[in-house]
């Protein structure tokens, strides 16, 4: 129960900032729609979810190692763009996680996307492995732990107890 | 005070067209379909985010509602677009689009057979 207040507040302010009308008749309208969606989609929606935050803190960290990263990939990407003799060594490799659930799993997968070099190809069917294309893997070892100490450490931290 | 920020914001409209601009010629440049979405990918998303940071300073202290509106674009948009590019690169693989002649290694290849078997069911 209050998940689900907590969802429409989240998706009546999400509303109001969409619709761009900074009112209380907007919030209003926003929490009416919000409690109908989660009346039709929410059993669903809630389960598939399955969030069991534990630790704030890492969550913090998390979000802030990912805006490094991004910014981290970004320059590497650009460099290898602007470069005059395209040196880039692509392949695929498989890459075993730990993290379970299937949100974690979507979290990971979403930011070895957006971390230099990496791209998420596939997910094995018992979610054991990940199939990354690297855009260089002379140096498999450290794409392999970059992965699993920083990403999945802290996903770690965040949901278990 | 003014100055400092109008060269905030310019920097950031700056930046983020680089960005923009790097994830265009990566896509022309890059050899396969999986090396463009790296490009387009990464340097389209902090691009965005730098424009909408850009437009959330702006519109700071004249409108509320736009500056709302480009922060939630902004998360929409950094988690939308790496599941964009992750579905375009796994639907091009069971397509069987092949990766780049020059390619080093490829270990979905022998997996690819029991994994499109084991989902046909969805």
């Amino acid at each position: 129960m209050l998940v689900e207040i907590f969802l429409s507040t989240v998706l009546a302010l999400v509303w109001v900032g969409l619709t761009g009308d900074v009112s209380l008749p907007a919030f209003v309208k926003g929490l009416i729609l919000g409690v109908i969606i989660i009346h039709i989609f929410g059993k669903r929606t809630l389960k598939v979810l399955d969030l069991n935050i534990r630790h704030y803190w890492p969550l913090v960290q998390l979000v802030f190692i990912f805006m490094y990263e991004l910014l981290v990939a970004n320059l590497t990407v650009l460099v290898k763009v602007f470069s005059p003799r395209l040196n880039i060594k692509p392949g695929i490799i498989k890459v075993p996680i730990e993290v379970e659930g299937p949100f974690w799993i979507t979290t990971l997968a979403n930011m070895i996307t957006l971390t230099p070099g990496t791209l998420t190809v596939e997910v094995s069917p018992d979610n054991k492995f990940f199939y990354v294309h690297c855009l260089n893997i002379d140096n498999e070892e450290s794409i392999v732990s970059d992965i699993k100490d920083t990403f999945e450490k802290k996903i770690q931290e965040v949901y278990k107890p | 005070m003014a100055l400092f920020i109008e060269i905030l914001i310019s920097l950031l409209v700056f930046f983020g067209a680089i960005f923009l601009l790097g994830g265009a010629v990566g896509i022309l440049r890059f050899p396969d379909v999986y090396c463009r979405m790296h490009a387009l990918g990464k340097g389209t998303t902090m691009g965005i985010i730098c424009f909408m940071l850009a437009a959330f300073i702006y519109f700071c202290w004249s409108g509320v509602g736009v500056c709302i509106m480009s922060l939630l674009a902004l998360v929409f948009i950094s988690v939308s677009a790496p599941i964009g590019s992750h579905m375009i690169a796994k639907a091009a693989y069971h397509y069987g689009i092949p990766l780049w002649q020059n390619s080093l290694r490829d270990d979905l290849k022998p997996d690819c057979e029991f994994i499109s078997e084991d989902k046909a069911d969805f």
